[in-house]
């Protein structure tokens, strides 16, 4: 193990560790102020305090070693595999609008203005969550978020899963991620801009004409088997008999398909009147990923067709966390 | 017609119809007394599929056919029609509904497909588990039946084997490989890949295996035969038959008249693959004699099994086989019937590889110029594409399109298919999307491109204004040699006035020839 010194731009000292593992650098001052954004980003450390973290994965990392002005916001989390999850369901390589507030962290992405994706991610799911302010927003490129908490692999192998540390200064400073597993450390600044009026689909229980809790299963079959040459898919909700079709109309005929309100695999059915809309298909595709994760789906269609599918989503340690999409039904023209 | 599908029959069935997909575009099916038919042909009618399900496999079969009652035909009643209806649907359409061999397995229940006559849709009701029921409403058209003719009781070669051991031939094949030669000896059988007019020999990946007669589960031949087939559609028979387990019954006489693949399991069910083949393969030099210079040639070979030996061997079927791969060396000269005589070549092919179509009830008088081009009689109702088209026929094989221009040949012969089926009745929701309005021009589309051979629709014209075809194949003129531009260039001034050289009486040598 050797070990050079080179000093860095602010005049403090940095180790710099050549060991089995690899190179790596250590700031001896992590400091986390603004304006830092062009230090070195991947420190990897086999200092003191990375075996104590090694011994305790699950402990809190470097952040709380920091001896200058604490971040704004710092949450910890033993797992990170379902942040990705449900930032999957909405990455679409757009910018995605981050709420936090008290309650938790939102997560809201938006196509056009006919689709809005929300993933919820509560307070209780981290170990340690600290926020300064009432509400913070900003805006964050999803795909470069998803790719750094990615950085160990998608999936965490047996027994091993990595520690993630998220802290954000306030505006204009960076969102870092610090990750941890087995003794590697990664350093992410993602930049942030400010967030701009997220659309809001006035989507309120009230409203609400129909309402369908079922289990993911069956709904994944069905939507595996969609005609993908249809360019709509049509919702029909009936109350007698009670069940649930889908419509499509492709290249190659109609396909209908039927799911009543007595299956097993329907929890709640609850219909106050037949309705009737369609759907761009492509819109509901992008509800797959967060379908195949999903235990169970809840779809709500208020009085203006809005249709609202969230998927709720279990992780290892039985936390739950949501995913929302709102869909703009499709108006019929006539003529 | 109504028919029910449950259990395990769901899934032979789903099978039947992807096997039937990699054939051809449109489904065509047929009730009749028995149980219902699923046939298919493919757009060069090079091959012919169909699977006919008798009443046993279905739990329920009503197919609409009252055999005993005389025809006083009700316009929109089936149940009193005599005459049986065929339907025709896109293959996309009803494969649409059994997309997914593994989800179709798993989920589904029960299988009903009905024919709504009013509203001429196909209607396939899937049962699933959790009690989803998927409905596919798809259009048909009725049209005449779909036959191919051949005759099977007179084939001299018959080949029963394990569907396992043909795929293990068939996946020792490039897979971009077309055709195979299977040549049958009374004591073995030799499986090669065929190969013409490749014009660099060297370049060309030679497979050949040979199969002792004894593991073969029925070997029925007496005297030397071979005949050329396209491995594309063994591929999709195998695909059918390997899952079920059951043996392929091949059927074959000389070059020419169609192979017949079988897949059997009465009552249940039977299936007929009709594959035309050529009708002269390439002289056995050509394909550069592999079986007589093996012996010398295997040592350099690569060779995918280890065991080389072709003696018999009362050991397990596998050591039997010989596989060998090999690329020609420059040593294997051209043969004659390979470059020069490209024009028989042509005109060889073009008389081979169909399938001939039987429709009943054309009516010949939309179509003169087909018929007058074949020549059987007006009246036969046989459409022989064999003697018709003296061209490179562009009713071939796509799989063969590599010299051809491909674009043209798709949607014409699609358009044949309308002047067959479609004739006399109308097309209810036609569903082709480059149906033809009349039909008669498609007819005669058809002939021009033959013709041409290349993209231009011409006007039409008659079958002896045709031009020959070798006019395309004969090659380009050698270039012009520039060299006496280049020497004499102010001749080809074309200011250039002979008579006006002004140095013309200037003598620089004199004449030294010693004339008088």
């Amino acid at each position: 193990m050797s070990k050079c010194e080179t000093p860095n731009h602010r005049g403090r000292v940095v180790y710099g560790l050549c060991c089995v593992s690899g190179l790596c650098f250590v700031r001896k001052d992590c400091g986390f102020e603004p304006g830092r954004e062009h230090e070195m980003f991947l420190v990897a450390s086999l200092c003191r305090e990375l075996a104590h973290i090694a011994v305790c994965p699950a402990a809190v990392t470097l952040g709380t070693r920091c001896n200058t002005t604490p971040p704004l916001r710092s949450s910890t989390r033993p797992y990170e595999p379902p942040l990705q999850v449900t930032d999957h369901q909405l990455q679409r390589g757009k910018a995605a609008t981050v709420y936090a507030s008290i309650n938790g962290l939102k997560f809201t992405l938006e196509e056009g203005k006919t689709l809005q994706a929300n993933a919820f991610i509560q307070a209780e799911f981290f170990q340690d969550y600290n926020i300064l302010e009432e509400m913070l927003t900003f805006k964050v490129n999803l795909n470069v978020l998803v790719e750094c908490l990615s950085i160990f692999g998608s999936r965490s192998s047996a027994g091993i899963t990595p520690a993630l540390q998220l802290m954000y200064n306030g505006s204009g400073c960076p969102l870092i991620l610090l990750l941890e597993e087995s003794g590697a450390i990664t350093d992410c600044k993602i930049v942030t801009r400010d967030a701009s009026e997220s659309l809001d689909f006035n989507f309120s229980n009230d409203r609400v004409v129909n309402k369908l809790i079922m289990r993911s299963e069956c709904l994944r079959e069905v939507f595996a088997e969609l005609d993908q040459s249809s360019e709509f898919l049509t919702f029909h909700i009936t109350a007698s008999p009670p069940s649930l079709r889908l419509t499509t109309d492709g290249n190659y005929g109609v396909v209908q398909t039927e799911i009543p309100g007595d299956s097993e695999m329907m929890e709640t059915f609850k219909c106050s009147s037949s309705t009737s809309h369609s759907y761009k298909m492509y819109l509901l595709h992008t509800t797959m990923k967060a379908l195949a994760a999903a235990q169970k789906v809840s779809l709500r269609v208020d009085e203006r067709g809005f249709l609202c599918l969230q998927f709720m989503i279990k992780t290892e340690t039985n936390e739950i966390a949501f995913v929302e999409f709102f869909c703009c039904p499709e108006e019929d023209v006539t003529d | 017609m109504k028919c029910v599908i449950t259990g395990v029959n769901i899934k032979v069935f789903a099978r039947s119809i992807h096997s039937l997909a990699r054939i051809g575009d449109e489904l065509y099916v047929e009730p009749d007394l028995e149980g219902i038919s699923f046939c298919t042909v493919n757009s060069s009618r090079s091959a012919f599929a169909s699977f006919k399900f008798g009443r046993s496999f279905f739990s329920q079969c009503e197919s609409g056919i009252d055999g005993s009652a005389p025809s006083t035909s009700q316009s929109n009643s089936s149940q009193s029609d005599a005459e049986t209806i065929k339907y025709k649907v896109a293959m996309r359409a009803f494969l649409g509904a059994f997309k997914s061999l593994a989800s179709v397995e798993k989920t589904v229940e029960r299988c009903k497909i009905v024919v709504d006559d009013a509203a001429a849709k196909v209607i396939v009701q899937l049962v699933c588990r959790y009690s989803v029921v998927r409905n596919y409403h798809l259009p048909f058209i009725e049209c005449e039946t779909l036959r191919a003719v051949y005759d099977e009781a007179s084939c001299p070669y018959a080949v029963t084997s394990p569907s396992r051991l043909l795929s293990d031939v068939v996946v020792n094949f490039q897979p971009g490989q077309d055709e195979v030669s299977l040549k049958v000896t009374p004591t073995s059988a030799c499986v090669r890949n065929y190969v013409d007019d490749e014009p660099d020999l060297s370049k060309v990946i030679r497979t050949e295996l040979q199969l002792e007669s004894d593991e073969f589960d029925a070997y029925g031949v007496e005297a030397e035969g071979e005949v050329v087939f396209n491995l594309k559609e063994l591929r999709a028979i195998l695909g059918f038959s390997e899952p079920c387990n059951l043996p392929v019954t091949a059927r074959f006489s000389q070059p020419g008249s169609p192979i017949i693949f079988s897949v059997d399991n009465k009552p249940l069910f039977e299936s007929k693959f009709v594959l035309a083949t050529l009708t002269s393969p390439q002289a056995p030099e050509s394909q550069a004699g592999v079986s007589g210079t093996a012996a010398a040639a295997a040592s350099a070979l690569k060779n995918r099994n280890s065991t080389k030996k072709q003696a018999l061997q009362p050991s397990e079927r596998s050591e039997h086989h010989v596989v060998e791969h090999h690329v020609d060396d420059a040593r294997h000269e051209q043969s004659t019937s390979k470059n020069s005589t490209r024009k028989n070549d042509d005109l060889r092919r073009s008389n081979e590889r169909s399938v001939n179509v039987d429709t009943n009830d054309v009516d010949n008088d939309d179509i003169p110029l087909m018929t007058r081009l074949s020549e059987s009689p007006p009246h036969s109702a046989t459409i022989d594409f064999r003697r018709s088209i003296d061209d490179h026929s562009n009713l071939r094989n796509n799989d063969q399109s590599s010299r051809y221009p491909p674009d043209h040949r798709v949607s014409p012969v699609h358009n044949s298919t309308h002047i067959r089926e479609c004739s006399a009745n109308q097309s209810q929701n036609v569903i082709c999307n480059d149906a033809q309005e009349n039909e008669v021009d498609a007819g005669i589309k058809i002939w021009e491109l033959n013709c041409n051979g290349n993209n231009e629709l011409g006007t039409v014209f008659e079958a002896d204004e045709c031009p020959s075809p070798d006019v395309n194949r004969i090659p380009s003129p050698p270039k012009k040699k520039r060299r006496k531009h280049f020497l004499f260039y102010r001749c080809f001034n074309s200011t250039y006035n002979a008579h006006d050289i002004t140095s013309y009486d200037d003598v620089l040598a004199p004449d030294s020839d010693p004339e008088d």
